[in-house]
């Protein structure tokens, strides 16, 4: 029994020798392949998945320019001057999303901000016609709700571009 | 990328300095993790499948799902070492299980067929005597002595990780030391 402690004592005390075994030459290089290789997809699919959402932008607002269009209504306006607070207001506050948004992308590359700030231009652009026939109350909602749905694909793209950021 | 490969790393940052790196995936900080950790781990996995592709393989799976999921990061090198060295064995069990080779233990019931109770001559207990004998062992009783010596496991753990009964793994751990030791013995006296 000696002879069994003798032999832990031995294995324990060379350990580093009797294991030492070494990675075959090159392998260095081959995880530098397999690294960058799961970095680029990464990157690949964050980026699409701006883009899907600066597309899904873009489809809500051809969306509601194609309603906005097709909405038909027999009341008159009568107090344009308060439709034209209620859409300077919101106007204001897409302009506001807009500065933020555009602060974010500053860390984006450079072909995919540009894809992005098309998109953004697209939204500035007040293509939206709100048909004369409606009365002031809808007309007056039809613009909260064109803005407010610009203002919450803005706020999703911002959530993507921080965590992106991080 | 693979200009990096290429280019001297110039100094190695500290382990600190790597940490920081790695949360924002610096490249050139993941290839000094890579440095610091990939020969200890690949120690572990080779010493379990004897097979040095495979304990590339793993090796650097191992590195790469440490340096995609942050949260298995910690602050400490050698703890983060033996986290390493963890995974490695797992995963290089798992390799020799998928194998189908016959990692099988079997219940120890009578362990006196092998005692030999005559000594061995100190000096004759070399090193490479030793590895040899090692290698000559069955899978099974060489993967116990691998993880009780080189992972520095306890028996409870050694258990859990083949998934076997603690009593089994003593019995398995004396069996296996009887077999190194006659071996190494056989090998003396041939010499």
């Amino acid at each position: 029994m000696q002879t069994m402690k003798n032999i832990e004592k031995k294995i324990s005390e060379n350990l580093n020798e009797i294991f030492d075994s070494k990675p075959a030459s090159g392998h260095r290089e081959r995880f530098a392949v397999k690294l960058s290789t799961w970095q680029k997809p990464k990157q690949k699919s964050f980026t699409l998945y701006l883009k899907y959402i600066a597309a899904a932008a873009a489809v809500v607002i051809a969306f509601l320019v194609l309603k906005t269009e097709n909405i038909e209504n027999g009341n008159t306006a009568t107090n344009e001057i308060h439709i034209a607070e209620v859409k300077q207001y919101y106007k204001m506050r897409l302009h506001d999303e807009i500065d933020a948004t555009k602060e974010l992308l500053k860390n984006i590359d450079e072909q995919y901000r540009n894809e992005i700030l098309s998109d953004i231009k697209l939204m500035e652009i007040d293509g939206n016609k709100i048909p004369s026939a409606l009365d002031d109350e809808r007309k007056a909602a039809l613009i909260v709700s064109i803005y407010r749905r610009k203002i919450a694909s803005l706020h999703s793209l911002q959530n993507n571009l921080l965590a992106y950021n991080k | 990328m693979l200009r990096y490969i290429y280019e001297n790393s110039d100094e190695m940052n500290s382990y600190k300095e790597i940490l920081k790196g790695l949360k924002h995936n610096d490249y050139r900080l993941q290839m000094q993790f890579y440095d610091m950790f990939a020969e200890t781990t690949y120690r572990s996995a080779f010493a379990i499948l004897s097979n040095g592709s495979e304990a590339e393989e793993i090796m650097q799976d191992t590195m790469l799902k440490v340096l995609t999921k942050t949260s298995l990061i910690n602050d400490n090198e050698s703890e983060m070492r033996k986290i390493l060295r963890r995974i490695a064995v797992n995963a290089a069990i798992d390799v020799l299980r998928k194998r189908k080779t016959h990692l099988h233990f079997e219940e120890i019931e009578n362990i006196t067929d092998c005692i030999d109770d005559s000594d061995i001559d100190e000096n004759a207990l070399t090193v490479e005597n030793i590895k040899q004998s090692i290698d000559s062992l069955a899978l099974g009783y060489r993967t116990i002595l691998i993880l009780k010596f080189f992972e520095n496991m306890n028996f409870d753990e050694i258990a859990k990780q083949l998934k076997i009964s603690q009593s089994s793994v003593r019995g398995q751990y004396s069996r296996a030391l009887m077999k190194l030791r006659n071996h190494l013995k056989s090998n003396i006296n041939t010499d």
